[in-house]
This record gives C-alpha cells, structure tokens and sequence, in this order.
C-alpha cells in the first residue's frame, strides 16, 4: 500500500524508544572504544549496542543558545527538539524515516482530509488529569489560533475536530493535507505534535504556563532555567517501557545546560562537565575524535545550505545568469572546508532523508569555463556587483566568504553582509533588497510538502515573486490520491528548479553529536537535529 | 556636602531620561523589524492582518516619540513593561539575572582591587628593578588582552588540561557555596586580571609622584619604618586618582560581564542585552540599560563622595 493513503496501525507499547530500539536504532558507544564515531540517519545507527542498559545516573546535554518559551505550543528561537520533548512527548514518532506510536496507539488517514488518531488509554499529564480526544482538540486548535504563533499553524487552516469517544479524534480538513501526520511527529515551532493538559492551561494563563508547562512525556520538569539549567526527573507514570520490557527512562536526571560559545561546549565535553553535544562545527570533529572518553555520530544529510535569489531583479531574473552561478561554486570544495568532508556537495532540494528523492535528478557540475560562457549569454559583464545576506552565526559568515572568493574566480563582485535574523527577514525576504542569500535549514524527511513549498512556493519568495508554476504543481501534489503520483509531481518541481536554477544547492551538511562513550541509548530525532535520550543510559 | 549630593541626585533622572531616549532612537533606526524577530523567518509570509495586530498590541504602530512617552510614564510607575521576545515582566527578568552580574562584577572588581593596588604600590617603591618590570608587563598584559582570548587560555588550562574547574554555568553563593566559587573562579579571574592592569598602572605612578613628596621624606627623616611610610603615609595619599579610575573602571566592569557572561554561560544581565539585541527586544533592552545607566551614575557619585573621605582637603559646596 501507498504511504500517506494506507491505514497504519501500531500496537500499543512500542513507544519513540522501544522501536527505535527494536530497529537497532540505538547509538551504542560505550565499549566500542576504537570506533569513535558513526554514521547515522535519524533513528539509526551503525553499531548497535549489546550492554545491558544500566538505570540511574544523570545525562548532562548542552544547548547552544536560550530557549524562549518552554510552552511546548509556541514558536521558539533557540528551539532544540529533544528539550520539550522530554516532558511533551510529540503525538506520533518517527523512526527510519516512518511514522511510528508514541502517545497515539493507531491512526489512520484514509484519504488525505480526513485523519482519525486512537489515544493510548494509559496516559495522564503530570497534574494528574487524563491524556484524551478532548486534550487533543484542545491542542491542535489552541495551535490553530495565530496568537499562539505556531509556524505550522497553515496545516490547521480549515480543520473541524470530532471528539466521537474518549480516546479518539477525528480531523477533517478543507482540503488534501499530506504533511498533517508527518507535522505530529515533532513539537512547535517544527511540528505541532505537542499535547498540554487544558487543566493546567486554562488554570494558569499562558504566561504562567510557559514558566511550568504541563504536558506528558518520559521525564518530568524539575526546574526550569530557559537561559540557565534545567533539570528533568523521569515521570513515574510513563507507561512506554524498552522492548526488554524495562520501565523508561533509565536516567535519573537529564540536565540541559545553555553553553553560547561553541570552544567551551567542546572544553566541556573534553572534561567531561557534559556528556553531549550535538551541534559543533566539522572543525572541532578531530579535536573530539582524539579523547579516548569521546565518540562521535554523524547524521548526514540533515541540513541543506543553498543560496537564494531574489527572482524579480536584474540580474537574477535571468535564467542564464541562475545557471552561469550555479557552475560557479565548487561544492565539493565547500564540503570539504565546512564539514570537515563529512557531507557532501549539494545536488538538489532533496536528499536520500526523503521517500521522495529520486537520485537520477540531474545536478549541476563546477565549471568555471561554463559559467563564464553563461554569465556573458546573460549580458553580464565582468566585475558585476552584487550583494549576498548571511547569518551572523556558526559556519555562514565563512561560507560567505567562500562564495565571494569563488565568485571572483568567474568575474563577479560579491558583498557579503552578516545580518540578524529579524533583518534577514525584512531586507532579503520582505524587501527584496538582496540579490542573494546564503540560507540554511533541516532537509526535508517524510514528505517534502512543506519544505518544498517553504523553498519554492510564491509564499516565501524573496521580495514577494510570484511562482506561478510552481504553485500549480504543489496544488497538484495536493490533489495526488497516493505517494507514487505526489512523488512523480515533486519530481517535477526538482526538475522545474534544476531547468530553472532558482537556486544554487550548495551543501548537505550533517548534523554532528558529541558524547562521552558512557553514554549508551541516545537516538537521533526525526528532525535530525538532535538526540532523543528517552532510551538512553549511562554505563557504570 | 548634603546640598552637593542632593543636586547630584536631582540631575540623575534628567541623565537617565536622555540615554535612554538616545538608545530608543538607534533601536529604532536599527534594520530589523521587532516583529519578525518574534515571529521567526519563516514567518515572513505571515498574514498581514496577524502583523498588524500584533503590532498594534505591542504599541509599534505609535510613533517613536509617542512609544517612549508611554515607556517614560509606565518607568515613573514602576513599569518597565513586558519583553517583545517571550513576553516576561522585564524587572522581573532583571531581577532574576541581577545575582550573577552582581556576583561576577563584585568579586571581579575585588580581584581587581587586590591585584592592582598591592602590585602597582610595590612596582613603585622597587622601581626600575625586575619586579617592576614583571609587574608592568603584567599591566599591559591586562589592559591589551581581550577577555574572551584571556578567558580561552583560562579554559584550555584549568579545564581542559588540569580539569579542576567548570567552564560554565552559574550556581547560587547561598544553594552551594564551594561549588559556586569553583564556578565563578574563571569568570572572576579573567574579568579581575585584566581589570587589575589599568588599576595597577594607575596605582604605580600615583604612589611614585607621592613618594616624592617632601612629607614622605620627612616621615623617612624622622625613622619611620618603609612599611609605616608606604602604607600610612604614601599609600593612602596616593588613593584618590586609583579611586577614579576604579569608580571609571565600572563601565570596563560593564561591557567585560557582556562578554565574559556569553564566554562562561553565566545567565546575568549582560547576557540578557545580547538577548535583546538580537531580538530587537526594545523594552528588555530599555531595561537593561537603565539599570546600566543608574549604576554607573550612583557609582559616579560614590566616587566623587569618596574623594572626601579620602581626601580631607576636599570639600564640595
């Protein structure tokens, strides 16, 4: 049967661990002390353990920046999944790329506007009050209100809840909607899995909640420091237990601790004050490779970085000047420079993370000769100014630097200015007033709906341009009745970016953790991001 | 003296009022909307009705003037209002940040204190020696060095190599007192030493234009020990120009806690001004800085009280 129109069911009892576990999805480290890293997608990995799971101890997980809200509903800078997740379990999970239980025990979305979800019957908030349909209702449409300000909110558009009994709801949507379920495997601001208990909301008010948010996950909150340290306990009524049959978490204590600086993350790994870290540079890769304590694991593919054109100036409105850049950069160079040659030059919107890759797309090669050849086809003469936005953050401002070198080598002046998100927003994507920008973000798993029209529909295009034909064919990917038809019609919109060079696909970088080799269980999430640690524990 | 320190506090508002309208005016004129900050990139494309709303609940629609009028009058309640970023009660957030900055800042400054003070008197009195000259490389090893590079070597040898100290995080003085120390020792110590350079130079040419002094060689003449003369003597004397600069090492004291509380993940309020920087968090940000601009003027005014103290010839009318 076709993905996204079959009806799947799961048992009850296999939870996010459990199955990650039962398909060796868990990253064994401890007494593999030569192998010191692996390679892994979400919910995978290369040597799967054969320790018998120790329980007690506490995991200490660092965060790179501040979380800004701990309501597990709103939209978050600083977000890291595997931190609300431990105390709001998502809906659904998601492993080996397949959606998977969690809080959900079956669901089923017999044609694309309609989607019924089975609750556990076992399950109940932290306060004490039940996990049911009403709590799902009370979720999805607290997360419909764009005064929440959930980013995906656009899937909710036109959704009629139905509460037929205790434990089930039905969602009815205006029309085809494919990337609901896939939405329920992940939190806000990525997904809108969470639940919260309405008691508890309704009780304190938003702002209260967000300071001691109520909810159902494997840990409970302990204390809450969204800029310090926050502490979880496991919560003694978890029902989700290991395929072993063991009672989850294995941990005592999960703290997350907020480490800006990236040099001090990795001091601290080295001297073991955290055992894991999951967002460092290729760079630092050697540096924790080289601790016998340590060991590395590498989610390939996990983010794809692209340079994006304002579609409605000269001269990225031509398409053989799109072209002329598109043979301008040596990717393989930029893989080799920026993640330590752990990813790989970029081919295209999609990678092998999605169903709906297909590896016989077409892809442009490194080609000066060629670009020169287009840029003077475009009428572009040497020297031509133009400007590029990039993040201030992480590896973006080097990058920057990197297309500027490269673009020299054809005969183009980049400037390259490092902005803040909120100016990112307003001059490149509001005003139009770069040329260029260096973007960035999670590639696409499960169906690429969303990331596909994020990239390509007239929505988010920089400086407002209309992509007619591209709207039309994600409108066509809606009505496609199975997988097969919406992935041929995906293909095409790859194809029509590869024709078109709307833009230039730079890298696929891997997400990177760091983690003491004690440290056992740990799996990467669906947003292959970060880890979830629900199965994890450490060796005595 | 009472009429000096009350005129002295009649002109702080005036002071406050007009940095934090300066500040109000290049927030605004800053590139990034408050708003997208909030709502993230990839809400650019949001519905237009949603962003009017939201601006308007959060006064942005009013112009700048009017949006600092309506902040003035809530600071003359009390109110400093709430973050754009995640809504929290801005005095409520300072407050909760305030221990740390005052904990880094006030151990920093001691550490400073007793560096440069004891260190610049003996650089003077062994003048021209070896002594001098290792303490007065000291001092400009100090006052060159940036803190975050100081605080990396702090790090790479107390944590990475000998492993006895954390690299970051922040515990209460009261919930765990030695591991608070062994918390704060890197912070302090790297914001302390390079304080300590300028405090030293200041303190070595202040005691060596007082040694000079004919009454510091009277005390000599009249059999008084070194140690009697250097500290009861040229020591205290030498204190008013080293107590400027340490009352005007505070904004040093300020902008370091920026970095050094980013460098050691202490959650104080400098940190809390990158925050709102990035996040065109107007009124955190307006928060912050007042707190900034009311410390250093009350520490202005300690110091200029001081000068009295210690200084007896001195008398403000």
């Amino acid at each position: 049967m076709a993905r996204g129109t079959s009806r799947r069911r799961v048992l009850g009892g296999l939870g996010v661990a459990s199955l990650a576990v039962m398909s060796g999805g868990a990253i064994a480290c401890g007494g593999d002390d030569d192998a010191g890293d692996d390679d892994a997608n979400p919910g995978t990995s290369a040597s799967p353990t054969a320790a018998k799971p120790v329980r007690g101890g506490e995991l200490i997980v660092r965060r790179p920046s501040a979380t800004t809200f701990a309501d597990p509903h709103r939209s978050s800078s600083g977000y890291d999944p595997t931190f609300n997740h431990l105390y709001a379990a998502p809906l659904l999970a998601s492993v080996n790329g397949k959606i998977s239980a969690s809080l959900v025990e079956s669901w089923e979305q017999a044609d694309l506007t309609t989607a019924k979800l089975t609750l556990r019957k076992d399950l109940k908030f932290t306060d004490g009050t039940p996990v049911n349909a009403a709590a799902v209702k009370y979720a999805l449409e607290r997360q419909a209100d764009p005064k929440v300000g959930s980013p995906r909110r656009s899937l909710l558009a036109g959704v009629t809840i139905e509460t037929p009994d205790d434990f089930t709801a039905v969602l009815k949507f205006s029309k085809p909607n494919p990337a609901f379920l896939e939405s329920l495997t992940m939190n806000a601001p990525a997904g809108l899995g969470a639940l919260i208990s309405p008691t508890a909301h309704q009780k304190l008010g938003d702002d209260k909640f967000n300071e001691a948010p109520v909810s159902v996950g494997p840990f409970k909150i302990s204390k809450l420091a969204l800029d310090g340290e926050s502490v979880f306990v496991p919560n003694p009524d978890w029902p989700v237990t290991a395929p072993n049959g063991d009672k989850l978490p294995y941990l005592d204590k999960v703290i997350f601790k907020v480490i800006p600086q990236t040099a001090v993350a990795v001091a601290e790994l080295q001297s073991g004050g955290i055992d894991l870290d999951y967002v460092f540079l290729g760079e630092n890769v050697g540096q924790i490779k080289s601790q016998p304590n340590l060991a590395v694991s590498v989610n390939k593919g996990a983010i794809t970085q692209r340079i994006g054109m304002n579609l409605g100036k000269a001269p990225t409105n031509i398409v053989a000047f799109r072209k002329a850049l598109n043979h301008a950069f040596d990717r393989e160079e930029f893989a080799l420079i920026f993640t330590d040659g752990l990813g790989s030059g970029g081919r295209g919107p999609l990678t092998n993370l999605t169903w709906a890759y297909d590896s016989t797309v077409p892809y442009y090669s490194y080609d000066v000769a060629k670009a020169k050849s287009l840029l003077a086809q475009a009428g572009v003469a040497e020297g031509t100014k133009l400007n590029i936005c990039t993040y201030t953050s992480g590896v973006y401002p080097r990058i920057g630097e990197m297309i500027q070198a490269q673009a020299k080598k054809v005969g183009l002046d980049v400037q390259v200015d490092n902005l803040e998100v909120p100016v990112i927003t307003e001059k490149y994507r509001k005003n139009g007033e770069y040329l260029l920008g260096l973007e960035g973000g999670g590639a696409p798993q499960g169906d690429p709906y969303q990331y596909l029209e994020t990239n390509f529909g007239s929505a988010n295009q920089p400086g407002g341009t209309k992509m007619p034909e591209v709207d039309a064919l994600l409108a066509k990917a809606l009505a496609a009745p199975n997988d097969e038809e919406r992935k041929k019609v995906y293909g095409e919109i790859v194809k029509l970016d590869y024709d078109n060079s709307f833009k230039v696909w730079l890298l696929e970088s891997p997400t990177i953790a760091g983690y003491t080799k004690k440290t056992q269980g740990l799996v990467w999430l669906r947003s292959g991001s970060a880890m979830d640690v629900t199965g994890a524990w450490k060796q005595a | 003296m009472t009429a000096y320190i009350v005129r002295r506090m009649l002109q702080m508002p005036v002071v406050i009022l007009m940095v934090t309208f300066a500040l109000f005016i290049i927030m605004h004129l800053l590139p990034g909307d408050p708003i997208y900050a909030m709502i993230g990139e990839s809400e650019a494309s949001l519905d237009p009705e949603v962003i009017a709303e939201l601006r308007a609940e959060l006064g942005l629609d009013d112009p700048v003037l009017v949006q600092y009028l309506d902040w003035a009058s809530d600071l003359v309640r009390g109110d400093l209002g709430r973050s754009f970023r995640d809504r929290s009660v801005v005095t409520g957030a300072i407050t909760d940040r305030m221990p740390v900055t005052l904990q880094l800042g006030l151990l920093s400054l001691m550490v400073a204190i007793c560096v440069g003070v004891p260190a610049g008197t003996i650089a003077a009195v062994k003048r021209n020696s070896p002594v001098d000259a290792i303490v007065t490389l000291f001092a400009m090893f100090g006052v060159a060095v940036p803190n975050f590079w100081f605080s990396m070597m702090l790090i790479w040898v107390f944590v990475v190599e000998l492993r006895w100290l954390p690299a970051s995080g922040f515990v209460g003085v009261w919930s765990d007192p030695l591991e608070a120390a062994r918390h704060m020792a890197l912070p302090v110590t790297a914001l302390g030493l390079t304080l300590s350079g300028s405090i030293m130079r200041y303190t070595r040419s202040s005691v060596l234009e007082v040694l000079n002094q004919d009454y510091v060689r009277t005390a000599r003449a009249k059999g008084l020990s070194q140690r009697t003369v250097i500290i009861r003597h040229a020591l205290r004397n030498s204190l008013l120009p080293v107590a400027t600069i340490i009352g005007l090492q505070l904004g040093s004291l300020l902008a370091g806690s920026i970095i050094i509380e980013s460098m050691f993940a202490l959650p104080g309020i400098g940190r809390l001004a990158i925050q709102s920087i990035n996040g065109r968090d107007y009124p955190m940000l307006q928060g912050v800085v007042l707190l900034f601009t009311v410390t250093v003027l009350l520490v202005n005014l300690v110091t200029d009280i001081s000068y009295a103290i210690l200084d007896p010839r001195i008398r403000y009318s």
